[in-house]
């Protein structure tokens, strides 16, 4: 091919040299590579052509010579039939009829042989063997020249002699001594006559002869020349032939090599979404099907996408051959771009894969013939970029966590560990718990539930997300299941998933708790003023602190203002565990007052209070066995409409039966399980069990709540709780 | 210098196209919010280039760029849309539009897009 090229390059050169080659060149460009072969046909025909003129004139003057040979022929008969008649007019008595007849014969015979000769000598018209008058041409031979030469001047005499002798007859005179002296030119000269006659005829038929062969030679010349020319024409287009079979066959095998080597899948579409008899080896893998070429394309895509997706693509294929749309203007528009699909597998069941499908038109002659599609296995890539998305979620949760507790102190993290292994035992122990009928599996749903809930009030309240939104999604899947009919142990399962990350979780965050512990040692000793490792010593004992941070936490992601009071904490020493239920009371207690109490600083101005609503919590010592949590708002107070209405639509009780109770008895409600005045479900309310919790310890502990409220202005809880100090714990 | 006309229901949309005004190449000579008042202007200012949004009340895009192809076989309409839905706008280049550009777009991208638009 290398050479091909650069000899089409050379000629090119030449010509676009050789100025004066123009028309040349034209006629080149015009007929190209078969302008050899057209001198060639034309060379041919030439051939043929002037050897079939030769042919036809060389013959021509064969016919003209075998008349000479034949006039050469009958002089001799002429001489020897003049000498003949002579005897016969001697013999014969002059009144004869024979006589007679000799006469005009001899007459005619001399006449014959003397117009024929001069016809040979000069050439001319003679009387041919029919009569018919005949052009004879020039004796061209020298020999034959010589030879009439001598027949003329032997015949001169003779022929005076004879024309003395038809005088003489002719005027009646006495011919006797004319006719001897004829009869003596005769005797001696018809010899000689006959003999150069003889040699006239030979030497025409050896130049006939001659002729004949000569053109035998053109014949052959000819006729070797013009096979020898069709055969050079037959090579030529042999070897084309061959060239471009090789040219070709280079380029298929090019083509196939490259449909089989391409790491994508490649093939054309025609108009009719018909797939092209050539696709890329790699096609058939891509899409787990065989037959590919031939097939129609959105057969195939139906297969493997929706119907109307496929439509969708048949659709945007459509738009490819149409001239007026701009190609570069619709990739946008691409249904295939990133599909998935479920590809049959030989082995049974399904291979899941990600398909990125691209198209490009394919031109001839400036038409739009195809669409070229270009088909790629991305699952790889889509799986790396989703594993990309989880592990940078993952460590923007990590980086959160180790957020929340750097901001945490260290001793509050302890304790909130400690409680979330604790709270995990107890679901642990409900859920071991035999529950043989529906409502009891129910029963440990709810149970459950409050565990949860209180763990979520404590997970916001130290502000760690994730244990927040993960007791969310917990609680999410108990709601579910409460609100299933039929209900087994069965449906627990994937609670249990839940609580299994949730306990990994914690273990995670216990061992980095206990590595900043290490480091915030060394810091404390190393880095922190005197002045504030005091005060950081302060705050790691106290153990109430964090609920201001919970209550500003609620606030803000309610949208509210809230200036938090509180009071008489640390004045009371009760037991741990005791400290912590009456903590978790504390927590319900202010998420009711933050996000059921607290208006939000619109709705605030709009009834002329400070935006920034307050909350007091105040514990106090009543006597040495009992204490007091209050918690007030400045807020709304209790909504009993909304109560109320929330009651209707609980269904539990009937309209009549809610219109006859009281605001005691509505506000009691609020206590109740499973009810929430809030809209919606929310991290911080909705649910409707953190009230329920509250009443749960307060009755556990027999204690008292006392709710007073004004509508509009504020709302107070104050419970009566006995006091519990570390000696004589829990159990008494 | 070709005329071109804005139809978009959304004001910053039709703000931002009207910035093509900088490109020298292109020079707004109408702005409709709607597929009625698209036809109104389109008859009066007989715009080469149009910029088609699709989701529109009155007469949504499809609806009009049927009847501005209908006027004038030779307009050059671009669609410009979010992707939530690509049979919609496939649809609308199956009834004479030529070109589509995603919406959001940045300026760079309506000038390239609109110029690949109006070359033979």
């Amino acid at each position: 091919m290398a050479k091909l090229s650069s000899t089409k390059l050379e000629t090119s050169e030449r010509s676009s040299k050789d100025g004066a080659k123009d028309g040349q060149k034209k006629v080149g460009s015009k007929y190209g590579k078969y302008s050899g072969i057209l001198i060639s046909v034309a060379l041919f025909i030439l051939l043929d052509a002037s050897v079939m003129i030769l042919n036809f004139y060389v013959s021509f003057e064969i016919s003209a010579d075998a008349i000479g040979i034949n006039l050469a022929g009958r002089q001799r008969m002429l001489s020897q039939r003049t000498a003949k008649t002579l005897y016969t007019l001697h013999s014969e008595t002059s009144d004869s009829k024979a006589f007679q007849d000799a006469v005009t014969e001899l007459t005619n015979t001399k006449n014959l042989f003397d117009s024929t000769l001069t016809a040979f000598t000069r050439g001319g018209e003679a009387q041919g063997a029919n009569k018919e008058p005949v052009v004879l041409p020039k004796v061209s031979s020298d020999e034959g020249q010589n030879t009439l030469r001598s027949a003329a001047e032997i015949w001169f005499d003779y022929k005076l002699s004879v024309d003395a002798l038809l005088a003489d007859i002719k005027e009646g005179r006495d011919f006797n001594k004319s006719l001897d002296k004829a009869l003596v030119q005769a005797k001696s000269k018809n010899l000689l006559l006959l003999g150069h006659m003889n040699d006239l005829t030979i030497n025409l038929e050896n130049v006939a002869s001659s002729k004949a062969s000569r053109l035998r030679i053109i014949q052959t010349v000819g006729i070797s020349l013009a096979i020898i020319n069709f055969l050079f024409i037959m090579l030529h287009f042999l070897r084309q032939l061959r060239d471009s079979d090789l040219v070709l066959e280079q380029a298929r095998k090019e083509t196939t090599e490259i449909l089989q080597t391409v790491n994508e899948g490649l093939f054309l579409v025609d108009e009719n979404m018909l797939i092209g008899n050539q696709h890329s080896t790699h096609l058939i893998d891509i899409l787990g099907v065989a037959d590919i070429a031939g097939q129609n394309f959105q057969h195939l895509l139906e297969n493997m996408i929706s119907e109307k997706d496929a439509e969708t693509a048949r659709g945007f294929i459509e738009l490819l051959f149409d001239k007026k749309i701009k190609e570069k203007l619709i990739g946008d528009l691409n249904p295939l771009n990133l599909i998935e699909v479920n590809i049959a597998q030989a082995s049974g069941g399904f291979l899941n894969k990600y398909l990125q499908f691209s198209f490009a038109r394919a031109l001839q002659d400036g038409d739009i013939s195809h669409v070229l599609v270009t088909v790629q296995d991305v699952t790889e890539k889509v799986r790396l970029e989703k594993a990309l998305v989880e592990s940078r979620k993952n460590s923007e949760s990590q980086i959160e966590l180790l957020t929340s507790l750097l901001h945490t102190h260290p001793s509050l993290l302890q304790e909130f560990i400690t409680n979330s292994y604790n709270c995990y035992n107890r679901i642990n122990n409900i859920l071991r718990q035999p529950a043989k009928t529906t409502p009891l599996v129910k029963e440990k749903a709810v149970s459950i539930f409050r565990e949860i809930h209180n763990f979520k009030g404590e997970a916001a309240s130290l502000k760690l997300e994730y244990f927040e939104n993960q007791a969310h999604a917990i609680e999410d899947t108990l709601a579910d299941l409460r609100s299933k009919a039929d209900i087994t142990g069965n449906d627990y399962l994937p609670l249990t998933v839940q609580l299994e990350n949730l306990i990994s979780y914690t273990q995670q965050v216990q061992q980095l708790t206990e590595k900043l512990a290490l480091f915030g040692h060394y810091t404390n000793k190393a880095l922190v003023p005197a002045s504030e490792k005091k005060i950081l010593g302060n705050r790691q004992q106290d153990g109430w602190n964090h609920l201001g941070d919970f209550v500003q936490n609620i606030a803000q992601r309610n949208g509210k203002l809230i200036k938090f009071v509180a009071s008489g904490l640390r004045d009371i020493e009760l037991d741990p565990d005791y400290a912590q239920q009456v903590k978790e009371i504390c927590v319900q207690l202010l998420r009711n007052a933050v996000t059921h109490g607290i208006e939000s600083p619109e709705d605030r101005e709009l009834t002329e209070k400070p935006i920034e609503g307050r909350i007091d919590l105040r514990l106090a010592k009543l006597s040495d066995e009992e204490m007091e949590i209050t918690v007030m708002d400045d807020g709304n107070g209790l909504d009993y409409s909304a109560i109320r209405e929330k009651a209707i639509e609980s269904g539990r009780w009937s309209e009549e039966e809610i219109d006859s109770w009281g605001n005691k008895h509505l506000l009691a409600l609020i206590f109740h399980e499973g009810f929430s005045t809030a809209k919606e479900v929310s991290k911080d309310a909705g649910r409707g069990v953190g009230m329920e919790a509250v009443m749960n310890h307060v009755l556990e502990h027999r204690g008292k709540i006392t709710v007073s409220s004004r509508r509009g202005r504020h709302c107070r809880f104050v419970i009566t709780l006995p006091i519990i100090t570390a000696r004589e714990g829990i159990a008494a | 210098m070709l005329s071109l006309m804005i139809v978009d229901d959304s004001n910053i949309i039709r703000r931002k196209i009207e910035r093509c005004n900088d490109s020298d190449k292109f020079n707004v000579v109408a702005s409709a919010c709607n597929g009625a008042e698209a036809l109104d202007l389109f008859v009066k200012a007989c715009p080469q280039v149009v910029t088609m949004d699709l989701t529109m009340p009155e007469m949504d895009g499809i609806a009009c760029i049927q009847q501005l192809v209908a006027i004038d076989p030779n307009v050059r309409i671009l669609v410009i849309s979010a992707l939530s839905d690509k049979a919609t706008g496939i649809e609308a280049l199956k009834k004479g539009a030529r070109g589509f550009l995603c919406k959001p777009f940045t300026e760079e991208q309506l000038i390239e897009a609109l110029t690949e638009l109006t070359e033979d």
